[in-house]
């Protein structure tokens, strides 16, 4: 079979940067409106500015949106750092987490297929799930599928739950240990995750994550 | 924070030039050639001898800092505890990933060619080279670590890093960067394992790979995508990944010994010497001659066609071009173009008035004097009057004589009709001197008549053509005014395309197959791939209608999705307009209204010199009728005096 050229082949020229990409599945069911809601289009500002002002994660990171507030709906393709533009959220409705944890791993799927069409080396991806709720779909063929990307190294699952989240659940769907924001600390999170996908972009080991711990008495989370 | 020289002399910071893992990069005040590097943490006993030594080293060998910012000088704190170093600082360098990264290349180095990025990976080479004649390792090649002047020289940094061996003293780095760290040492400690000269020479040749071959890391593209796990395997396969992919620079454009040394270093643990890659990359940039279309392009003697350039059309990307600089318009106001042409229309006399007749100085005296001797002067007529009254009588009688007696008669009658004639011929005889004269001042007088009709005819012509060139005027300034909107127009028009074709090739990033969209299956991608459909921007309902198998619903979730790709566009993705297409639009309005000027000269010209030839040609049909009346006095003059004579 003769390999078609795809049209993605100029970004990839422009940049031959390895990428790390990274999805973020953000809640955005009713639960989340009000302060929860707006504190995490801040964090996602955050999220953006922190990485771009890295000069070599801001051409590695490739960021992607999904949320799930009644549907499951893709707000922003992957993208380096340099052109992503945070989306806004809105929140409304159910939370169909489940179809959103396998939208999310099918994403990163795909995105590594388009960087081996490019021949583009590659960190493992983050899945980077945040709720505030209980599934409202079954979400049982996703722990699978979570379960199935991480031993075959696929990609890296992260749970992280706010206000009522269910952590039972989160801890049955994501093979790390799953997280609790302490209060609405959305920035600090998103700071985090920028520093820990910097050292990723960096260390260029996409085996070990030597990540600071955010469970410490000064950090965002909470077990 | 107190800090001090080695001979306890306080040493002042100044700003923070960098933030690290380790520590922060201070200016030294008072020098500015300096900086100071302070840990966060107070560094071990190990490091500081490391430090000590290298201090020390530099006596022997000056070279050492030439190419990096090697330790010049130990900084203590007040207990007199090594808290850091100074150093050479780096100004205005740019790492080397922004060197080697095409599209970051391009904007901060717009004129660096290929052969620029030969020059960087040979002066890396020397920098290791000198390193390596002491014996230096640098350990954690990466980088964030080398930095590159304008003139292509380069400079490694963290030089605290640094591996040194020194008889039974050794110095390790204990940290790396797996990207540059070679097959061997893949998986293996930094800190227990020691690093090697051919350690440093696979980083080396990585750096040299990723300047000549546009960023490249020579191990991506491996089936895995992951560096460490194709560097360990030596997966490198480059040169049929560039066949496989249009995008790539052919392997066969790198000289056959730079490409020799590469596999080398690639796939061997005896890899070439920092000398020899100087030596290689030296005679490489000797052959590289710039092509003709475009002088960054740099091309191998001997090659046929610019492999630049075909990648160029091949694949849609520019790997070297000069940025099109933003466009700075020149577009000037009408105003002060206009400005000197209605001051010179302002000085221009007012239009003329239709004017009344200025008959020349006693021209209507000398037709009135000339009327009235020639009434005067009519010779008197009663003798043929006389005779022709008789001779009608007698022709009269004679008629009547016939009637009784013919003969007589028609003698008689004959007689009278002889006298009549006689009379008309004795009246013409008399009066024709005076007739001749009559026809002749009434012809002068005609000429004067005809030339005051000439005048006013003139005076009216040139009225109205002065009119009409004031108007035309008035009508040229209002057009140029003009062309200012409609160039505007035009701008905002390409604007708004600029804006869809913005949004085209932002759609164009979104490929069908990245995207998982509700009730459309891989296989049906498959098709519609088939057909040309890949993208957001192939998405319309006119295009899906007419692919066989594909259901209303699946439609309408393409088309939902493209709507959803297309809204987080708009807006954040518009694109400045094409400065090339801004100026094109500027010329050409330019032109539009240097013409319209033009115009305005050619009717100001017109204008004036219309007023000249009207002011020259009324004075001389001004000058015509005087003549014309001195002629009429003359000749009525000479009537007078011959008539008077006789």
């Amino acid at each position: 079979m003769t390999e078609q050229i795809p049209f993605a082949a100029v970004e990839f020229a422009a940049n031959p940067e390895p990428r790390c990409a990274c999805v973020l599945l953000l809640d955005t069911s009713a639960s989340m409106s009000g302060a929860r809601i707006s504190e995490l289009q801040e964090g996602l500002a955050v999220l953006k500015n922190e990485l771009s002002q890295d000069l070599l994660a801001r051409k590695r990171v490739e960021l992607a949106v999904v949320t799930f507030g009644g549907s499951v709906r893709m707000l922003s393709e992957f993208m380096t750092v340099d052109q992503f533009e945070p989306p806004i959220l809105h929140a409304d409705g159910l939370t169909p987490l489940g179809a959103a944890v396998t939208t999310g791993l099918e994403l990163v799927r795909n995105r590594k297929r388009v960087y081996r069409q490019n021949g583009i080396a590659c960190y493992r991806p983050w899945v980077f799930l945040l709720t505030d709720g209980e599934p409202s779909d079954p979400w049982q063929p996703a722990a699978a599928a979570v379960r199935h990307a991480e031993t075959a190294r696929e990609s890296a699952f992260f749970a992280v739950g706010v206000g009522e989240a269910n952590l039972d659940i989160l801890g049955k769907l994501s093979v790390r240990q799953p997280l609790m924001l302490r209060g609405l600390q959305f920035r600090q999170m998103f700071q985090w995750l920028s520093t820990s996908l910097k050292s990723v972009s960096h260390s260029g080991v996409s085996d070990e994550l030597s990540l600071q711990n955010p469970t410490a008495p000064d950090g965002w989370a909470k077990l | 924070m107190k800090v001090y020289g080695v001979d306890r002399n306080p040493i002042e910071l100044g700003a923070v030039l960098g933030r690290g893992g380790e520590g922060v990069v201070y200016t030294r005040l008072g020098r500015e050639g300096d900086a100071c590097k302070i840990y966060t943490r107070s560094p071990t006993a190990a490091r500081t001898a490391k430090l000590t030594w290298m201090v020390s080293r530099l006596q022997q060998h000056p070279d050492l800092a030439q190419w990096c910012t090697w330790p010049q000088e130990l900084l203590f704190d007040a207990q007199q505890e090594c808290i850091g170093f100074a150093m050479a600082r780096l100004e205005q360098l740019r790492p080397i990933h922004e060197v080697y990264q095409p599209d970051q290349r391009k904007s901060v180095l717009p004129s660096a060619g290929w052969d620029f990025l030969v020059r960087v990976a040979t002066n890396c080479a020397r920098m290791f080279e000198t390193l390596h004649k002491y014996d230096v390792i640098v350990g954690d090649v990466n980088e964030r670590n080398i930095f590159v002047d304008a003139d292509a020289t380069v400079h490694l940094v963290d030089c605290d890093s640094f591996q040194i061996t020194d008889g039974d003293q050794f110095f390790g780095t204990g940290v790396g960067v797996v990207d540059y760290t070679p097959p061997e040492m893949q998986g293996k400690d930094f800190r227990v394992v020691p690093r090697t000269v051919e350690h440093d020479r696979f980083g080396l040749a990585v750096i040299a790979f990723k300047l000549l071959l546009m960023g490249r890391h020579p191990f991506s593209g491996g089936a895995s995508g992951d560096l460490h796990q194709a560097i360990a395997n030596k997966d490198w396969d480059y040169p049929q990944l560039a066949q496989r992919l249009r995008h790539l620079l052919p392997w066969s454009v790198i000289g056959a010994p730079v490409r020799a040394a590469f596999v080398s270093a690639f796939t061997e643990e005896q890899r070439p010497s920092a000398a020899v890659w100087v030596e290689r990359l030296t005679a490489f940039e000797a052959t590289l001659q710039p092509c003709r279309r475009e002088p960054l392009h740099k091309v191998p003697n001997g090659l046929g066609n610019c492999p630049w350039c075909t990648i160029e059309q091949v694949a849609g990307y520019a790997y070297f071009s000069r940025p099109q600089t933003q466009f700075h318009s020149n577009w000037q106001g009408p105003d002060a173009l206009l400005a000197p042409l209605l001051a010179e229309l302002q000085e221009l006399p007012a239009p003329r008035q239709p004017e009344e007749w200025q008959a020349p100085q006693g021209m209507e005296a000398a037709i009135a004097t000339a009327r009235a001797m020639l009434q005067a002067e009519r010779p008197p007529d009663l003798v043929s009057w006389y005779l022709a009254l008789g001779g009608g009588l007698v022709a009269f009688g004679g008629v009547a004589m016939a009637l009784f007696q013919p003969t007589r008669g028609v003698v008689v009658g004959g007689a009278g009709v002889l006298a009549l004639v006689a009379s008309r011929w004795l009246s013409v005889r008399r009066q024709l001197p005076w007739h001749r004269v009559n026809l002749e001042i009434e012809n002068k007088i005609k000429l004067m008549r005809e030339i005051e009709a000439e005048w006013k005819g003139e005076a009216l012509r040139f009225r109205d053509q002065d009119r009409r060139l004031r108007a035309w005027l008035a009508d040229l300034r209002g057009q140029v005014m003009a062309v200012g909107a409609q160039r505007q127009r035009e701008i905002d028009k390409l604007e708004g395309d600029e804006v869809s074709a913005g949004l085209r090739a932002g759609l164009m990033r979104y490929p069908l197959a990245s995207v998982s969209i509700p009730n459309v299956p891989v296989e049906k991608k498959r098709a519609l791939a088939i057909r040309g459909v890949l993208t957001a921007a192939d998405l319309d309902r006119g295009k899906l209608a007419v692919i066989p198998g594909l259901a209303d619903a699946q439609i309408d979730a393409l088309i939902a999705w493209r709507r959803s790709v297309e809204g987080q566009l708009t807006g954040t993705r518009a694109q400045e307009p094409n400065p090339a297409q801004l100026g094109a639009i500027d010329s050409n309005f330019q032109h539009l209204r240097d013409n319209l000027l033009g115009e305005m000269r050619g009717a100001l010209g017109t204008l004036r010199d219309a007023g000249s030839l009207a002011d020259g040609r009324m004075a001389e049909l001004l000058a015509q009728g005087r003549s014309a009346g001195l002629a009429l006095q003359e000749r009525v003059d000479a009537v007078r005096r011959e008539f008077i004579e006789h």
